[in-house]
């Protein structure tokens, strides 16, 4: 278990309480949480349990098994390389068909390897981003906020004394400080997300550039 | 030398045909994001993406093993055809 899911389970209360407070009560007017609530379009509780349950995991999984089938379709095509040719004019079509079979070999093998760095990206962010919010969590729930809405008592009532009750406005506000610090966590992980969504895997062509080396391919010559 | 040559080509297409059933062992698996909004739709974007960039994956594993193995047939054929050439013209098989 990591350090978010651990968090969000042990502080599923404190996530309860803000999610009621914020249906209940709302929040401030002008409160910064209220973009964050349209833009991330969840309550916190329900957005941390999501993201909490979201690994990377399966990600980076995926994207050994990609490298692995690059490896397999480099292997082939280093293979068709390697395969002998032969002059006249069967041996052109030979020869054209298999570059063309090569060519096809190396941009795929390039597909496979751009689609497991992207899926290596994603799990990066995600990963980054669940421990950002984790240790936005960890701190919001030793806040003054959150023992306001666990246990109902005021610290930051007149005289520093503590007032049993928070009246709702109080509730509200502190639900919406928990709420803005937890959501600008999970709002700036899904822009990530989203930005690296839509600029899709960065695929590397190489180019075959002929050089002017002495093919190691053995050419058969056959006499008709 | 070009049925040796056919031989290998063909070994060749069934290397990248046997990535087929591996492609199949590795389809992602569906992600688990039980959020409402935004997680969610984002979550769906990926799995989107990721089964359609699998699906292209394995669909150029079958056109490969595809062109790899008519290549062979070429290759075979054009054996036969010189084999024939050669035994008209009286030459050794």
């Amino acid at each position: 278990m990591d350090a978010l899911r651990h968090l969000q389970s042990s502080t599923a209360g404190l996530l309860a309480q803000v999610d009621e407070s914020l249906a209940r009560w709302g929040a401030p007017e002008q409160h910064p949480v209220w973009p964050l609530l349209r833009r991330t379009g969840a309550l916190p509780g329900d957005a941390l349990a999501g993201l909490a349950g979201w690994s990377p995991e399966p990600w980076r999984q995926h994207a050994t098994a990609l490298r692995g089938h690059a490896e397999a379709v480099e292997a082939v095509g280093d293979d068709l390389d390697r395969l002998p040719s032969w002059e006249g004019r069967a041996g052109d079509a030979f020869a054209a068909a298999r570059q063309r079979i090569g060519g096809d070999t190396v941009s795929w093998a390039a597909r496979l390897r751009a689609d497991a760095a992207f899926h290596e990206e994603l799990a990066d962010v995600l990963t980054a981003g669940r421990a950002s919010v984790a240790r936005e969590l960890a701190r919001v729930a030793g806040s003054a906020e959150a023992v306001a809405l666990v246990t109902d008592v005021d610290l930051s009532a007149a005289g520093g004394e503590s007032a049993f009750g928070p009246v709702p406005t109080v509730r509200a506000q502190a639900a919406a400080t928990i709420a803005a610090a937890l959501l600008a966590g999970v709002d700036t992980l899904l822009t990530e997300l989203d930005e690296l969504s839509a600029r899709g895997p960065l695929v590397v062509e190489t180019r075959v550039v002929a050089a002017d080396i002495p093919s190691t391919a053995t050419t058969l010559r056959v006499e008709l | 030398m070009t049925n040796e040559l056919a031989d290998r080509i063909g070994g060749l297409a069934a290397e990248v045909a046997g990535l087929v059933p591996v492609l199949d062992r590795t389809v992602p698996a569906p992600p688990s994001v039980d959020a409402p909004g935004r997680l969610s739709r984002l979550a769906g974007r990926v799995d989107d993406w990721q089964r359609a960039a699998w699906s292209g994956h394995v669909d150029t594993a079958r056109r490969l093993d595809r062109e790899l193995t008519e290549l062979a047939h070429g290759v075979r054929a054009a054996g036969s055809t010189y084999r024939m050439t050669e035994q008209e013209q009286g030459g050794l098989v």
